[in-house]
């Protein structure tokens, strides 16, 4: 059987035995490594500062998967690792260089800007530009929702908000997103 | 029989007035409510159903749902498999090459100028300072305490035996008066003895024994003295009775 054919209980059964613990955590890793780091990149953009995130979230999970508790899925654990990674590290980002939470998403916006494949052209672009005008938390609604396709109720698990809140988070990105894609 | 008959039957029984025939109800229901009640039971069932994010999107914004979804962002090659290549770094078996494998060894601190070129003259110099150190030659304090006490005896016993010796010798005639009146004769005691004129009383003290041989001398030394005076002096200075006395 391939590692990542296993099942999330099955991993976590190996991953707490000492034989097979690095195994199951490589098998971890493959399953999940390249959704979390999308979810990563869509909030901070940049592939170093992605990959500096998802390194810090792969020793989170190294650290905590032992004492993790199943009263979730494992991919809701690992997404909520990831979530709270990304904030940190725009908080740090912010912290470092003093700014605004405004100019923390202008300077988001440049670094679109500055990707050698941008083509302000694209809707693709511009959608990409659009979320980033959204506030932090709302940026990740839409992102878990729009992209990642996650049920309201698996979501407000990894967010720790009600599902009425985060329906009504989503129809409002939705809404500023729409609205800016029209006038730019 | 209907239903109907049964219940007039029952009520002439009963001797009731109500008529059962009666189609009277005094409420009303809104023109087209039965209509349209299925239709709004459905929708109101599949707003409680988890609708899919596709579904919702399309419902939301057509414009967005027609957007690719695929981010335009580009990841350097076999950026996923060196993840995955990477993670011995992460997994390793000690707990402390973990964290030390993402810190650099370079200590971060600042030493003075010819700081460890001056440590050793410092220690000499400290050294130096402290003087020779005092071995002691028993460390155990009950070691010490043994020696002291029997030091503290033995000078204690030979302090007792030397007093006790002393008195003995008084008496015993390793006294040098007693010695050197054994090299005098008889003769020449008898002769000390009337020459002395000692006054052999019950006392036996040579204190108060007259010397008749010393009173011209007495008489010379207490010529000025007149007697009044010398009783009133004998009377100030407690004879040897008195003292034993006292």
């Amino acid at each position: 059987m391939a590692l990542t054919d296993r099942s999330d209980a099955e991993l976590l059964i190996q991953f707490r035995q000492p034989q097979t613990k690095e195994s199951a955590f490589t098998a971890i890793i493959k399953k999940y490594q390249e959704k979390l780091y999308w979810h990563i990149r869509r909030m901070v953009v940049d592939h170093d500062d992605a990959n500096d995130v998802l390194q810090n979230v792969f020793i989170r999970v190294w650290n905590g998967l032992e004492n993790f508790r199943e009263d979730s899925q494992l991919y809701t654990w690992l997404y909520r690792i990831a979530t709270n990674e990304s904030l940190t590290f725009i908080e740090q980002q912010k912290k470092r260089s003093a700014v605004s939470l405004s100019d923390v998403e202008t300077g988001l916006s440049n670094k679109i800007k500055a990707d050698k494949h941008f083509d302000p052209n694209k809707l693709e672009w511009k959608l990409q530009l659009a979320i980033q005008q959204l506030p932090e938390k709302q940026r990740i609604v839409f992102s878990l929702r729009y992209y990642d396709e996650m049920p309201y109720e698996e979501m407000s698990r990894v967010l720790e908000t009600s599902e009425g809140a985060l329906k009504a988070s989503y129809h409002h990105a939705v809404k500023k997103i729409e609205d800016y894609i029209k006038n730019h | 029989m209907s239903t109907r008959n049964t219940i007039q039957d029952e009520l002439n029984e009963l001797n009731s007035g109500l008529n059962p025939n009666s189609d009277n109800t005094p409420y009303s229901v809104p023109e087209g409510y039965f209509e349209g009640l299925a239709s709004s039971v459905l929708a109101k069932i599949k707003g409680e159903m988890p609708i899919s994010a596709t579904e919702e999107i399309a419902q939301l914004s057509p414009m967005l749902a027609g957007i690719s979804k695929k981010l335009p962002y580009s990841v350097p090659e076999n950026y996923f498999q060196s993840n995955i290549d990477g993670l011995g770094a992460l997994t390793s078996e000690t707990e402390d090459s973990l964290v030390l494998s993402f810190i650099e060894k370079e200590m971060p601190y600042e030493v003075p100028v010819g700081y460890f070129a001056s440590v050793s003259d410092q220690v000499l110099e400290k050294v130096a300072n402290r003087g020779a150190k005092v071995v002691p030659l028993m460390k155990r304090k009950w070691m010490r305490l043994a020696v002291a006490a029997m030091v503290t005896g033995v000078i204690g016993i030979s302090g007792i035996t030397y007093f006790n010796n002393r008195g003995n010798t008084t008496s015993s005639g390793s006294d040098p008066v007693a010695v050197e009146l054994k090299k005098v004769s008889m003769e020449e005691l008898n002769e000390f003895i009337s020459n002395t004129a000692f006054d052999i009383t019950d006392d036996k003290s040579p204190v108060t024994a007259k010397n008749n041989s010393r009173k011209p001398e007495t008489k010379k030394i207490f010529a000025d003295v007149s007697d009044k005076e010398l009783d009133a002096f004998l009377s100030q200075v407690p004879t040897d009775d008195e003292t034993d006395i006292n």
